[in-house]
């Protein structure tokens, strides 16, 4: 005497065939007492032959005939990129790991004394209305300018440095021009021209820039 | 049975180890490409995505056989591999799918074509039903039927893999064919309407 949780462990191995006759003997004299089983052994049989018309094995079959030559061409493609592999796996994350590395800690030690700097200028400039500022000493302003904008050979410091230097108002202008308009804009740029700057330096810059008339 | 096959097992891995042969690498695939790929098919439920899971589990194999230490029958370790590289493969398609808009799942057509285009949509449709009642089922339950009804494993051997009792196994394996059964009387029943 079995009981019907057995039975039921039972079920799918006996309507699948997968019973030994021993086993199959003992089920199907025990499973007459269980209608509710049969019914069940009924529409699992009904079920399942649709589903065993779907050949799963033919379709496994097409779908893994080429797996052979699909592993063996990437294993071919994993060994011969396998000398690159050292360099991708560990030389390449290093010295992109010491190049980052390098530039957060620069970035780091220049990102206050760009943001006070930018804060600054941009204050001196809303408060002094100069993004409305036109200049009339135009060949004067151009050749600080050309010289600022495109190097010339001239160091960019010397050039900012000669026009602060310089006692014709159109220079101080030229400081405005060349500051405010020209590069405030663009951060970048203006920090790269600028950032060489001592504070000493700079607070000279924004005195001038202060003080000049507009 | 169990006992040829790890038999089989074993000496076809012992002399790759020794040998590195094609040959014996080219064995070792033919003998698992199907339980591979089938293992992979129900965690994907895409026919392509299964290929590329079954051919991932075999360089992994293959590259790692040294590691392979005997603790378990070489069927388990495969089958181990294989649930964890489509595991891993569902989590990195969740992402994907999620920052795309492209959430189509291609499905290849594998349905003879000997068949009336009437008979091709029925197999095909009941091809998609039949899968999508296996994953509709909670894990354990999926991983019993097939391994015991695609894959002819006896219970000891599915309880090596999945490590679960014989008894537990067995009332799993009656839940997912009942469920099974229910899912596609279902669907049929909602196709007639």
């Amino acid at each position: 005497m079995i009981s019907k949780k057995q039975l039921e462990g039972q079920l799918p191995d006996y309507v699948f065939d997968r019973l030994s006759d021993t086993e199959k003997a003992v089920f199907e004299s025990e499973i007459n007492n269980h209608p509710d089983l049969l019914n069940e052994i009924n529409e699992v049989r009904r079920v399942f032959s649709q589903v065993d018309k779907m050949d799963f094995e033919k379709i496994i079959n097409d779908k893994t005939r080429n797996t052979i030559v699909k592993v063996n061409k990437r294993l071919s493609n994993q060994s011969s990129k396998s000398g690159m592999s050292l360099l991708l796996r560990y030389a390449i994350p290093v010295a992109v790991s010491i190049a980052v590395l390098i530039f957060i800690t620069n970035s780091t030690k220049n990102t206050d004394t760009n943001k006070e700097f930018s804060n600054k200028l941009n204050t001196i400039i809303e408060t002094n209305d100069l993004r409305n500022y036109e200049i009339d000493e135009t060949d004067y302003i151009t050749s600080y300018t050309i010289d600022f904008n495109q190097g010339n050979g001239v160091d960019n410091v010397d050039v900012i440095n000669s026009i602060i230097e310089d006692s014709n108002p159109a220079g101080k202008r030229a400081v405005l021009r060349i500051v405010p308009y020209n590069y405030v804009a663009n951060e970048n740029i203006i920090f790269e021209q600028i950032q060489e700057l001592d504070e000493e330096e700079f607070q000279f810059l924004l005195e001038e820039i202060k003080n000049a008339e507009i | 049975m169990t006992a040829t096959v790890l038999e089989i097992d074993l000496s076809l891995i012992k002399s790759y180890k020794t040998s590195n042969s094609n040959k014996i690498a080219n064995d070792i695939v033919n003998t698992y490409k199907k339980f591979v790929f089938a293992t992979a098919l129900r965690f994907v439920n895409d026919y392509d995505d299964a290929d590329d899971i079954t051919q991932e589990v075999f360089i992994k194999v293959l590259t790692s056989l040294h590691k392979f230490e005997n603790k378990s029958s070489f069927k388990t370790w495969i089958y181990r591999i294989t649930s964890n590289i489509s595991i891993n493969f569902l989590r990195k398609k969740k992402i994907r799918n999620f920052f795309s808009l492209n959430n189509s799942v291609s499905e290849q057509d594998f349905i003879s074509s000997d068949l009336t285009p009437e008979e091709r949509l029925d197999k095909k449709e009941l091809d998609s039903i039949f899968r999508k009642a296996i994953a509709s089922l909670p894990e354990k339950q999926r991983e019993t039927f097939a391994l015991r009804y695609f894959d002819d494993l006896t219970y000891e051997e599915i309880s090596q893999m999945i490590g679960t009792s014989v008894g537990g196994l067995k009332a799993n394996y009656h839940q997912a064919v009942k469920k099974i059964t229910s899912y596609i009387n279902q669907s049929n029943s909602e196709v007639i309407k």
